[in-house]
């Protein structure tokens, strides 16, 4: 299996970017902005062309999911509105849009197997689940003590996990409106000074639904987190823990996202200190890395392409930190962006992407 | 070029480029020379007169930098303005951060000065020269706030030390506040809530015994004087003598009540804030209080989201506590950080250091309630209004104090010196 890869386009908006979703057909890349609206890049054209934004949201739109089947995307944004839109459309309108889903930020949104239901999470400590084709609430889930970070899906059962800010991740039991067990994810968390820090960062199953693995840190400290970046596994049956695996020092900090390859192989990112970022392809049954590259800045998100071969990691640029004023030429205060790396398969010679 | 950093164009406070004594007038500042001859008498002046009014200081420290956006001057849904919402105050038109439920419902009661403009965007050069006021360099070391107030206004009829400061970690006496004072006007930090090590009275010692003791040291250091710098043993038995009343309230250090750590926050701000508000009760003249971890280079709005909250819940605890009591009449109120941060956003989704334009709230004796003031643009980067340097606050605190800044002076060893920076002058939108 040849595992290295190499840079092949880096598609940038005008905006910071949280994440980076392919089109069901590969042709599209999708993601939420930092400033209310969803951008599209057109991958069939040689320079990305970004195509019109789909705007109606407000400040961070982090939380995006694509249908299973259809050429649908739901977006949950900072100020509690999700929208669902076809994202094939010129300029694309909402479906439907539900301007108060949640008192706040929506950290996470995520389908159900079929479609027909999707589940949301956020500040206000609660989960949700709507119908996909109306927008309609089915369920309000309360039992966390905390922002709830994330929410998943079984693959195959269907059953939905939601992880929060203090590394309790809940398995409901959805006819009850009630936890119906829990994983303990705790090791993700630290009470720092004033600060509550860390928490799960994301959520993956294994392809065959068996393990349930879980991204975060380990934190040190609080106010400039730092922490050693980690993976915790966990039996689906059990829901014991099967793996704690390091995927760096503290200066790496967070796993930010983790996704399973067609061929196999988990792979992470992590985002830490300004500038420092990386991508591994793991083997859950070796203890090196299958391949990693450390000179990608503040990793956040991973897609693969439908063809299994193109991987797209969201980014920032290298020196965008710095304390006090930094203007261009024209005295213009400079802000940050967020390249979306795109990977293929290196087959002929091994070399890693430029930062 | 001065130690000030090339002024932002659009922040150009116009005393930065006229002095306290341009302003005055030659004539005036012949006077000022000439009350620099005075200035052994008109300071002790000052301090009977503060001492008779018993104003005092709750200066709540937020080490590392609170994020202006996150807090005082949000600007949702723009182009830095991060995740959260803003919220409407008790004064229409006027909006905070939603992380700031509490606040916003006492914010008639605060003075809010949104276009702070200041020069360090370090912490070892911001903390002390924002905590000193950034006067002009005279070639000595200017006392910390709080030092100044325990020097010009001296300690209450209490007895208790003037200058406390409630903080996280270890206490001890800090002299290094003092400066040029002299180490007499430091801060008595009381760290994690406890009490100075070896301050309350061995059960084994009882009061007869404690009291002989005293009186031999207080011949010891007659004695020990009579050959050392007069400052040395003044700075001891002040220290001593004030160190002895707290000894004699050792209810300050007891365990507060459980429905006052609910309304404050069990959190070490809340614990803090309670034991400063009861200092303040029992007479200290200038009480600091301090939370650290502010400094969110990494994770700023997860950190804010859960920082903010606990900030919210013990500053109006003690705000509508002092104002239930009626201390606000008489107690200054400050809550300010070295200084703000970084509209943009780095790659650890944290802010940097940013004194380029945030945030001062205030409250109390002095201050006139619900006045908003300054400005910053639309994307928050930069300050739109008469921008203010810490010097204008040093000028507008002291005045909101009883002191008249532009005309009291330290004398230090025969020098008259300015209370604060002579480029600067009060806030006047601010003063009641």
């Amino acid at each position: 299996m040849d595992i290295k890869y190499k840079p092949i386009a880096a598609p940038v908006a005008d905006r910071q970017l949280f994440n980076a979703r392919f089109s069901h057909d590969g042709n599209m890349l999708l993601a939420g902005s930092y400033q209310g609206d969803i951008r599209r890049f057109d991958l069939t054209t040689e320079e990305n062309k970004e195509l019109a934004v789909i705007t109606g949201h407000n400040a961070w739109v982090q939380a995006l999911a694509l249908h299973p089947t259809e050429n649908l995307i739901l977006s949950g944004d900072s100020w509690g509105t999700l929208q669902l839109h076809d994202f094939t459309q010129e300029t694309p309108t909402p479906i439907w849009a539900i301007e108060d889903a949640h008192d706040g930020w929506i950290r996470s949104v995520a389908f159900s197997k079929t479609g027909d239901c999707f589940a949301t999470a956020g500040l206000d400590q609660t989960v949700r689940i709507f119908q996909t084709k109306n927008g309609k609430q089915k369920h309000e889930l309360s039992g966390h003590d905390a922002d709830v970070y994330h929410v998943l899906f079984h693959p195959e059962s269907d059953e939905l996990l939601s992880a929060d800010a203090l590394g309790r991740i809940i398995q409901w039991n959805l006819k009850e409106k009630a936890p119906a067990r829990e994983f303990d994810a705790s090791e993700t968390f630290l009470a720092h000074r004033l600060q509550d820090v860390g928490g799960v960062q994301c959520m993956t199953f294994s392809p065959d639904g068996q393990s349930l693995y879980v991204g975060g840190t380990r934190p040190k400290n609080g106010a400039t987190v730092q922490g050693v970046p980690i993976i915790l596994g966990f039996s689906w049956d059990t829901a014991e823990r099967t793996l704690l695996r390091e995927l760096g020092s503290t200066a790496d900090c967070y796993c930010e996202d983790l996704k399973f390859h067609p061929d196999g192989f988990l792979i992470a990112v992590s985002s830490g200190t300004p500038g420092t970022g990386k991508l591994q392809f793991i083997d859950l049954e070796q203890e090196e890395p299958l391949w990693m590259v450390s000179n990608l800045s503040n990793c956040h998100a991973i897609d693969v392409h439908p063809d299994g071969k193109t991987i797209a990691i969201t980014t920032t640029v290298r020196g965008s930190n710095g304390n006090g004023r930094k203007v261009d030429a024209d005295g213009n205060y400079i802000g940050n962006t967020s390249p979306i790396q795109l990977l293929s398969p290196d087959i002929p010679e091994s070399d890693s992407p430029a930062s | 070029m001065s130690s000030h950093q090339a002024p932002n164009p659009l922040c150009k406070p116009v005393e930065h480029t006229l002095s306290r004594r341009h302003l005055l007038g030659a004539g005036a500042a012949a006077s000022a020379i000439g009350l620099g001859g005075l200035g052994g008498l008109v300071q002790p002046l000052v301090a009977e007169q503060m001492q008779q009014k018993e104003k005092q200081v709750l200066f709540i420290w937020i080490d590392g930098g609170m994020s202006q956006l996150e807090s005082w001057d949000p600007k949702p849904n723009t182009h830095f303005g991060g995740p959260f919402r803003s919220i409407a105050t008790s004064i229409p038109g006027v909006h905070i951060s939603e992380l700031m439920p509490k606040t916003s419902r006492i914010m008639h009661k605060l003075a809010l000065d949104r276009g702070v403009c200041t020069f360090d965007n370090s912490h070892s050069a911001g903390v002390p020269r924002i905590n000193r006021g950034d006067p002009k360099d005279r070639g000595v070391i200017y006392p910390y706030f709080g030092s100044a107030v325990a020097n010009l206004m001296g300690p209450s009829d209490s007895g208790l030390p003037p200058y406390v400061w409630v903080k996280p970690g270890s206490g001890g006496f800090k002299y290094q506040d003092a400066g040029f004072l002299g180490p007499k006007y430091g801060a008595l930090a009381i760290g994690e809530g406890e009490p100075p090590p070896n301050i309350l009275l061995p059960e084994s010692v009882d009061t007869q015994q404690n009291d002989d003791r005293n009186s031999l040291r207080k011949f010891a250091n007659q004695q020990y004087s009579k050959t050392r710098p007069a400052t040395f043993s003044e700075a001891q038995n002040f220290v001593f003598d004030t160190a002895h009343a707290l000894m004699k309230r050792r209810s300050l250090f007891n365990e507060p009540a459980p429905k006052d750590i609910a309304r404050y926050g069990d959190t070490p701000l809340g614990r803090d804030m309670l034991i400063g508000r009861k200092m303040l009760e029992a007479g200290v003249r200038f009480v600091k209080v301090n939370s650290y971890g502010w400094d969110t280079h990494g994770d700023n709005f997860n950190a804010h989201a859960s920082l903010m909250p606990r900030f919210d819940q013990a500053f109006t605890a003690v705000v509508e506590d002092l104002d239930e009591r009626g201390m606000l009449e008489h107690v200054l109120v400050i809550a300010m950080s070295e200084f703000g941060r970084t509209p943009r956003i780095n790659g650890h989704i944290g802010r940097d250091h940013w004194p380029e334009a945030w945030s001062i709230a205030m409250t109390g004796t002095g201050i006139k309630q619900g006045a908003i003031i300054g400005e910053t643009n639309t994307e928050g980067t930069w300050v739109t209004s008469e921008a203010h340097d810490i010097g204008h606050f040093f000028h507008t605190w002291f005045n909101a104090l009883g002191i008249d800044s532009e005309h009291t002076e330290y004398i230090n060893e025969g020098q008259p010196l300015p209370i604060a920076n002579d480029d600067c002058s009060p806030i006047q939108e601010l003063l009641a």
